[in-house]
């Protein structure tokens, strides 16, 4: 039975944590009341009509937030599908005379289905070539919608009455909130619609699925050796940021009355961009402050006298800014003249103009720009960085956490007589190099396996062949599990991870901008059983099965030690505590092998002896390791069995200390003297 | 069957044109990993450039000064996009930026030349040869003798010069390079001041036989990067082989489809290999290290 | 003629070296020998200028050169042929040669006559002459690490960094790397020779420093060190 050590209660939490879910909430609660009481405080229609501009266009910019900000990919196809789910909803009028709700419907689902389409060609890619598919796939949307003019009516567009939302003739009745209100009821659905989008964006990005989009950007070599395959999240987060550009377009289709080809190009997208990264990625409030800037501005670039106000603000509040900055920064002071400068600088310049409107894109340019390189995060990220009360409230955050149950599944171990691994006649050759020549190894259940060689021997290349990264060229792994064995080698990372194969990285592969917590989480992945569906509507099970793994995942902290730091993000961790992480997530996949690759690397002495014990703990609960290692200390104390690699030769194996007196083994680490007679090589 | 050949040698032309910009794309991709997502302003600013001159100087001395103009041009992109961005270590920053930087090069250039497009004069007679039974203009000739003529000169300066062998070199190891005294942060500025020239070049190409306006560029800069991908972003031979498939590609689709479709092989050519060998046909692939 | 005192550098969160002290006189072979992950080729990279120093000093001739750029340093007179050889894979033999002289054919360091120091690098070399027009990626490993040293000389270094020269090769081939080491030595340059194989290292060098966790361990002249069991600890652990 695994050991724990006492269950510890994460730190009561301190003021300033419980703080950000209550502005969490009031913020909430505002806008709720806000977009309320706004028409009838506003009585204008042109206002009206902007809000529920800013409110659609939020819609998308928070489905565009989970590609951008949480996968971590530019899209520039956002205007594209946008542009599908309002003519799908424009196309049903037009031929089936259908109205806003089937709209609706069938803006969401036809725009899901395209953003299949389009994560077709993306799985595989990312940076600037997932930039170019999206920007392509933008373009041919277009292009179609153009040409398909029997369907789409071509470059005349589609026209649309007014939106008849509710229908109480239907019901033999009259609307109770009189013609006035009548007016309204767009509005009103729009805003619902936010609302419940901003209910689901929230609820999918602190669900499994959510933590899974994040991995995929922080560290995707890891997320599959977790068992969370890359591709099918990104499939994920690819649908569910269309259906929300579906909804909106849909929305926007019956807003607008009319829709035309040519306004779903390439500018919007970048619009919808500056947005995203201007009011704050991984955020609810970003992209409604990003929405609401795309859709202003505009307007105010339009009437100079607007301009300069605004550039009188701007230039205040840098100045302002920069200046307590001055006072607070340490190093590097000078550096801020630049932006401010800017700011200022902004200022007289809208003084000597007589009309921006020629140059409303470059202020939109200068604006990216700006974004780019001094408000990375945003303003939502400024403000959470200056504000410590704002920062988000991490999963669980605020909560008390304690730990419950075995951090480790007991696995059937004890030295039994068959082996659990075997690797026979492993070949790995990359061109005319061989990595792996022939390489035979058994590794017995229960026991801590060392694998060992000078550089370059084939230790790592051995590791990653063990782990699917890299598909043999000759010979066979086997695995036994249960009554039976299955054949490693030739399946993918997350397959092997699955069969019970976990496995830390050289060099630390966390999911840096995660908690600790949700790293293991992540790790857990595997006992999630509720669906997407689950995570949206934020079913019972759903609740149960994230406080049990949470449970779960603190007992597997307090086991590597790190329960207090449960809420801290890795890259915030000490370097020790990172790679003792790193195996705590490995064990949350419930392995009943656990590869180490060379996890005292960059370790002090007192890390290195926590590390030995965590090490032999594992190797109690059942759980065998093979330790690929340096410090030969640390393979000395720990190994029952070493195999000795060299030029992806196997040239001893037995116990620690014989191989370490083997002068094979001598030989391949200090090298034979090189003098002027023949050498052979063992 | 003289259709089909008038096609093709009409697609010829256009295949050579994206082919430059691709190779300019290239070019910067392989010292830097980044590319300017505003090349295809680069463009159109070397032919309105080039189009003001004209007039003064004529056709032929023109192209020095707007080869000039264009390595000025990518020096300014690379210091003020994408230098910053790999400073701050942002992943895709420099996407953004560039993306910004073309934005606003297309908005003064509609500022100064106006937003309608404007007639560049032909430096040969606009009356087509007859070759074979196909119609060529002369000045698609010169399109593609120019481009071809603009890759072998790159190339030989990559081969010949010291300079050129250190771009070479920061492409295969930059820290390499750096160790045998190469500035690598100026060989990446050089590469994107050369991307720009041959973009602002292939402006001044292909601008007397279409349209020049500050929005001529966007779309041919969108398919040199189908060209760019289907040819590798690392190789120099498979971007003439990528533009000519997707030039042709083109004016047979133009032509036997619809003119509306013209745009969309390239693209189509675009995800399709983007899907099945993400680093295109001529691509190495690369081996992971963990 | 080289001069490192308290350096400590590493990556990101980690500190791989603590305070470093070690020197090369001039026209000696100095050797950095110790197991894997000792910090060996971190040392090169900061002296060589692919990392920054965090703390120290590194002096050639008299002159700070820590925390310049590489390709600074490599024009005070420094020159690395790094771990891994790297090789530049699609010029040619003669090409990477040529590029070893670039700050001499740039104005940085004194000219001389760059084609005449060729001319001897394929003296030295015969294989690379009968190979001198093939791209250097099609040469096997042993090929690439003469090509990567004679690269390194073609700057007519103050000093040469040697960095892990016998990785990946056969013995054979090892054996022939220290032939030429040996030729070099004979002919006064200046080498700091970092190696994982010990006892090749120590047959060829004045003086050695045994690195471990980052630490100078102990150091002597490289002779007595040939025989001395705490060399073998080092690498292999138990008692030191």
């Amino acid at each position: 039975m695994a050991q724990t050590l006492a269950p510890a209660e994460a730190p009561a939490p301190a003021a300033a944590p419980n703080l950000s879910r209550h502005v969490g909430i009031l913020g909430a609660v505002l806008l709720v009341v806000g977009l309320a009481v706004f028409p009838h405080v506003v009585t204008s229609s042109y206002y009206i009509h902007l809000m529920v501009v800013i409110a659609i266009y939020a819609i998308l910019i928070l489905g565009l937030d989970i590609v951008v900000g949480y996968t971590g990919q530019v899209s520039l196809g956002h205007a594209g599908l946008f542009g599908v789910g309002a003519y799908a909803a424009a196309v049903l009028f037009l031929h089936f005379k259908l109205g806003i709700w089937w709209g609706i419907l069938a803006g969401i689902g036809v725009t899901s289905a395209f953003g299949v389409l389009l994560a077709v060609p993306a799985l595989r890619v990312t940076g600037p070539y997932l930039a170019m598919v999206t920007l392509a796939f933008g373009t041919i949307v277009q292009i179609f919608i153009n040409e398909l003019t029997p369907l789409t009516n071509g470059p005349l567009g589609i026209t649309l009455p007014p939106a008849r939302v509710l229908d109480f003739s239907l019901l033999g009745l009259q609307a109770p909130w009189g013609a006035a209100g009548r007016k309204l009821e767009f509005y009103y659905l729009v805003c619902l619609a936010l609302l419940a989008t901003i209910l689901v964006v929230n609820r999918v990005v602190r669900s499994p699925y959510g933590r899974a989009f994040e991995a995929l950007r922080d560290s995707p070599i890891a997320c599959d050796c977790m068992g969370v395959s890359v591709y099918r999240y990104k499939v994920y987060a690819f649908v569910i940021s269309a259906a929300l550009a579906g909804l909106a377009g849909a929305l926007f289709a019956w807003s607008e009355r009319y829709v035309a080809p040519n306004s779903y190009g390439f500018e919007l997208t970048v619009l919808f961009l500056l947005a995203v990264t201007m009011g704050g990625r991984k955020s609810r409030a970003g992209p409604i402050i990003g929405s609401a800037i795309i859709v202003m501005m505009p307007n105010v670039l339009a009437d100079i006298g607007l301009v300069r106000i605004m550039a009188g603000i701007i230039a205040g509040a840098a100045l302002v800014v920069g200046v307590l900055a001055f006072l607070r920064r340490r190093e590097n002071r000078f550096a801020l003249l630049v932006p401010v400068g800017l700011c200022l600088a902004f200022f007289p310049a809208t003084l000597a103009l007589e009309t921006v409107t020629d140059f409303r894109l470059t202020v939109f340019g200068l604006m990216i720009l700006f974004v780019v390189y001094y408000l990375p995060d945003g303003i939502v990220g400024f403000l959470r960085e200056t504000i410590p009360a704002l920062r988000p409230a991490h999963t669980a955050e605020g909560k008390n956490l304690h730990a419950e149950g075995a951090a480790l599944s007991a696995q059937s171990g004890g030295a039994g007589a068959d082996p659990l691994l075997t690797v026979d006649q492993a070949l790995m050759q990359f061109g005319g190099l061989k990595a792996l020549a022939g390489v035979d190894i058994t590794v017995r259940p229960g026991t801590i396996h060392g694998l060992i060689g000078p550089n370059g021997s084939g230790k790592s290349t051995m590791m990653n062949v063990l782990t699917g990264i890299y598909r043999p060229t000759g010979g066979s792994v086997t695995l036994a599990r249960g009554q039976g064995t299955k054949r490693l080698d030739g399946r993918t990372p997350s397959e092997i991870a699955a069969a019970g194969v976990a496995r830390t990285f050289q060099n630390v592969q966390l999911f840096r901008e995660m908690t600790a917590l949700e790293n293991v989480l992540v790790g857990l992945h595997h006992s999630f059983r509720g669906t997407l569906f689950d995570a949206i509507l934020g079913t019972p099970r759903r609740r149960r099965e994230e406080r049990e793994q949470r449970a779960r995942a603190m007992a597997i902290l307090d086991f590597v030690g790190l329960g207090a730091l449960a809420q801290v993000e890795a890259r915030n961790l000490p370097y020790g505590k990172q790679r003792l992480l790193e195996i705590g997530r490995a064990l949350a996949l419930d392995p009943v092998l656990l590869l180490l690759d060379e996890p005292a690397a960059g370790l002090t002495a007192p890390d290195i002896a926590e590390l030995t014990t965590i090490i032999r703990k594992i190797r109690d609960a059942g759980i065998t390791v093979i330790l690929i290692e340096h410090h030969m200390d640390v393979v000395m104390g720990l190994c029952d069995r070493v195999s000795v690699l060299d030029f992806g030769h196997k040239i001893a194996e037995g116990s620690a200390r014989e191989v370490q007196a083997d002068p094979k083994v001598v030989e391949a680490y200090l090298g034979s003297p090189v003098a002027d007679e023949e050498l052979t090589h063992a | 069957m003289a259709i089909l050949l008038q096609l093709i040698a009409s697609g010829v032309a256009v295949g050579m044109i994206y082919a430059a910009i691709a190779f300019g794309y290239q070019l910067t991709f392989a010292t830097s990993k980044t590319l300017n997502f505003g090349q295809g302003e680069a463009l159109a600013l070397g032919a309105l450039f080039g189009l003001t001159l004209v007039p003064f100087i004529g056709y032929w001395l023109m192209i020095p000064l707007v080869l000039v103009f264009g390595f000025a041009l990518g020096a300014v992109v690379e210091r003020l996009g994408v230098r910053p961005a790999v400073k701050i270590k942002s992943e895709y920053g420099w996407i953004m930026a560039t993306i910004a930087l073309g934005i606003i090069f297309k908005n003064v250039a509609e500022n100064i030349w106006g937003r309608d497009d404007l007639k560049f004069p032909s430096p040969l007679p606009e009356t087509a040869l007859q070759v074979g039974g196909v119609r060529i203009l002369p000045m698609e000739l010169l399109i593609v003798a120019g481009a071809l003529l603009m890759m072998l000169a790159v190339e030989i300066f990559n081969r010949k010069s010291i300079w050129g062998k250190a771009v070479v070199a920061t492409s295969n190891d930059i820290d390499a390079a750096g160790l045998m005294g190469i500035n690598t942060q100026k060989v990446i500025t050089l590469s994107y001041s050369i991307s720009a020239m041959t973009a602002a070049f292939a402006g001044v190409l292909v601008a007397p036989v279409t349209l020049t306006g500050a929005t001529m560029g966007s779309v041919l800069a969108l398919k040199a990067f189908a060209v760019a991908i289907i040819g590798g972003l690392e190789s120099g031979l498979g971007v003439i082989v990528g533009g000519l498939i997707l030039g042709v590609a083109e004016t047979l689709t133009g032509f036997y489809i619809s003119t509306g479709y013209k745009d969309v092989p390239g693209l189509i050519l675009l995800l399709v290999v983007l899907s099945i060998r993400p680093v295109g046909l001529f691509g190495k692939a690369v081996i992971k290290k963990v | 003629m080289l001069e490192v005192t308290g350096l400590s550098a590493g990556y990101g969160q980690v500190e791989v070296l603590h305070g470093l002290d070690f020197q090369v006189p001039k026209g000696q072979v100095v050797a950095l020998i110790g197991s894997n992950g000792a910090g060996k080729t971190t040392t090169m990279r900061a002296l060589s200028g692919m990392i920054r120093p965090r703390a120290g000093s590194i002096r050639l001739n008299g002159r700070e050169i820590g925390g310049l750029d590489s390709h600074d340093v490599a024009r005070s007179g420094l020159a690395h042929s790094p771990e891994g050889r790297r090789v530049f894979p699609t010029l040619s033999v003669e090409d990477n040669l040529t590029l070893g002289a670039f700050p001499r054919l740039t104005g940085s360091r004194p000219k001389g006559d760059v084609a005449a120091d060729r001319e001897r690098a394929f003296e030295m070399f015969p294989r690379l002459k009968e190979r001198r027009a093939q791209l250097a990626g099609t040469l096997s490993g042993g090929e690439q690490q003469m090509l990567a040293m004679g690269r390194a000389l073609m700057l007519r270094p103050e000093i040469l960094l040697l960095d892990e020269p016998s990785m990946g090769l056969a013995p054979k081939l090892v054996e022939e790397v220290f032939r030429i080491i040996r030729l070099l030595k004979a002919e006064q340059v200046t080498m700091l020779l970092v190696e994982q194989f010990a006892m090749a290292a120590l047959g060829v060098a004045d003086h050695a420093y045994v690195l471990e966790n980052g630490r100078i361990r102990f150091q002597g002249p490289a002779q007595q060190m040939r025989n001395d069991p705490a060399v073998r600890a080092a690498y292999l652990g138990g008692t030191h």
